[in-house]
């Protein structure tokens, strides 16, 4: 069965015959909300807004969305050595089997030397509870 | 009187939390207080409008404000909630204050800041909001070379929009492979082929040193393999929730920096909710809290948490975090454990792998794809999945998310019925086949 020998019946319902014949094609992409409407509205006045300004000096919202860090807590002090030692050391692990570039060491001497070869003997069991001890969810009643 | 919801932002989590509120409690006052200029637009959409696959921002936009005062709720734009008191329930809004019953705090994520010299130069850009999305695109016209810091979901696609468009893309990430803080480097590497048949070039391993700039202005990115020129650098970094006032409340904060909900999305305090990417949930195999997830799981936690304040009874589940994209050409997907994060956490697994096919073999556009499949060994209760392919990734990872969720095994899946018709499935379904694979493993 070719394009042209589906239905215009079915083409009309469907929109997109080209699916079931070629495997590709697809609905067309949704245009712009119609003129008038409170989404068009919305969508030409920031574009609008937005052109005019580029390029222009001025703090505006989303500019600069970033933050300087605030002063992290133990527990994610801790949470975020761990995982990049245990990160760094599993792609270590798997670029040395399957080739590739190994991660930038940024994981300090302790972590890489001492935290990881422990960590790696720990039976699961002893990690599991020790890891959710640390960085748990607690209060949870729909597990 | 009739209970005041006030909803501090107006992204995907602060809407849907609004709107659920009202239509829990349709006799509450729902105030939404935003600092942009925009909602309901997808943000998900800028880099795809940036490449030039949508023809115009335009498209992004689902409605306007005016349809949420048809809703009963008040939106407020550009409005910063600068205070909130709690002992006198008010909330400071540009000046004006505003008393609340309920608060839900939604506001969202800030990128982590590269904590390295010349970080404040101009050149540096974050992808957030769309009028900046905007701005960014009209700036585009003017630049040759551009670096892309860190290459998470958003600067998988930020490299791939911007090498689309014919601009020099370099990416810099100090990690081994792409997306390595979810996907293995076996399912990364056709999407890194991909992007480099695109012209993106992929430095990883190289550590960020500096921005060098001239007169206040970025020139090169400095890495410890050495400087790369560029007229912008996208920042990607990780998504770090933006708990500043909730922090000012006393709220309390877990390990990963976001704020501690329970599964109505309540923090420690009463009265105040949080959802979407400045709150943690537990990771739904090993209950480790997790933050900075995906634009649908804030949407649905904004919706628990709505339901909540409006006096609902709804409960947001533990995640096994579907997750998917496209990379260049290619889809990359998954959920829960990869092998990586599993060799990482040191969680115990047997694997199943097979190279399947997305339709029947002889159908036009059949595609590969790559299933791999993580169990427990000794249960072979599933613990997560990775794929890759041409298509059909996108349903694959939801449904693996579902099934985790059920605590399915690998036997369940190795026999699991599937659709077969040539133009949509081929015969022997990839994850069955995975599965079947790792049954041997047991």
């Amino acid at each position: 069965m070719s394009d042209q020998e589906i239905p215009e019946s079915v083409k009309d319902y469907f929109g997109y015959d080209k699916v079931s014949i070629f495997g590709d094609g697809g609905m067309p992409a949704a245009p712009p909300a119609p003129p008038g409407s409170t989404g068009r509205k919305a969508g030409d006045v920031a574009v609008a807004d937005a052109v005019s300004k580029a390029g222009t000096p001025g703090i505006r919202p989303g500019a600069l969305a970033t933050k300087r860090a605030v002063h992290p807590t133990f527990n994610s002090k801790m949470r975020s050595a761990t995982e990049q030692a245990l990160f760094e050391a599993s792609m270590k692990r798997s670029v040395k089997a399957n080739g590739g570039t190994a991660p930038y060491p940024a994981a300090g001497v302790f972590w890489r030397g001492i935290f990881v070869p422990v960590w790696s003997v720990v039976p699961w069991a002893i990690k599991r509870r020790f890891v959710n001890a640390a960085s748990g969810v607690k209060g949870y009643s729909s597990r | 009187m009739s209970e005041r919801i006030c909803v501090i932002g107006g992204g995907a989590a602060g809407i849907s939390a609004a709107s659920m509120a009202k239509r829990t409690n349709p006799d509450a006052e729902v105030t939404i207080c935003t600092e942009f200029e925009d909602v309901a637009y997808s943000p998900c959409g800028i880099p795809y409008v940036i490449a030039g696959e949508i023809p115009e921002f335009q498209r992004l936009f689902l409605a306007g404000p005016e349809n949420y005062a048809e809703a009963g709720i008040d939106l407020r734009r550009e409005t910063r909630v600068s205070d909130v008191d709690l002992a006198n329930q008010t909330m400071t809004a540009n000046d004006e204050v505003l008393e609340w019953d309920k608060l839900i705090i939604a506001s969202g994520f800030n990128y982590k800041l590269p904590e390295v010299p010349g970080n404040e130069l101009d050149g540096l850009t974050y992808v957030k909001n769309i009028r900046r999305g905007i701005e960014l695109n009209e700036t585009l016209n003017n630049v040759k070379k551009a670096v892309v810091l860190e290459a998470s979901p958003l600067g998988v696609e930020m490299m791939a929009a911007l090498a689309h468009r014919g601009i020099e893309t370099h990416l810099v990430d100090e990690t081994a492979w792409l997306l390595s803080s979810v996907a293995d480097q076996d399912i990364a590497e056709p999407v890194q082929k991909s992007l480099e048949d695109l012209g993106a070039q992929q430095h990883y391993g190289a550590k960020l040193t500096r921005f060098n700039g001239s007169n206040g202005k970025l020139t090169s990115v400095g890495t410890s393999q050495g400087d790369v020129d560029c007229d912008i650098c996208i920042i990607a970094t990780h998504k770090e929730p933006d708990t500043e006032l909730a922090r000012t409340l006393g709220v309390k904060i877990g390990s990963t920096g976001g704020i501690v909900v329970n599964e109505r999305m309540e923090t420690s305090i009463p009265n105040v909710y949080a959802a979407g990417d400045c709150v943690e949930v537990p990771q739904g195999y090993t209950h480790v809290a997790v933050q900075g997830l995906t634009g649908a799981h804030a949407m649905q936690q904004g919706r628990v948490a709505g339901a909540s304040a409006g006096g609902g009874n709804r409960t947001y589940n533990p995640v096994f975090i579907p997750w998917g994209m496209v990379g260049g050409t290619v889809q990359i997907g998954g959920a829960s454990f990869g092998e990586h994060l599993a060799t990482a956490l040191g969680i115990p697994y047997v694997v199943g792998k097979a190279q399947g096919i997305s339709r029947a073999r002889y159908f036009p556009g059949v595609q590969q794809v790559h299933v791999k499949l993580l169990a427990e060994p000794g249960t072979g209760k599933l613990i997560g999945a990775q794929m890759v392919g041409g298509e059909g990734v996108k349903e694959r990872a939801d449904f693996l998310a579902f099934a985790l969720k059920k605590g399915t095994t690998l036997e369940d899946i190795a026999w699991m019925e599937n659709v077969y018709s040539p133009p949509i499935g081929a015969l022997y379904e990839p994850m069955s086949i995975a599965a079947q694979n790792g049954l041997a493993a047991l």
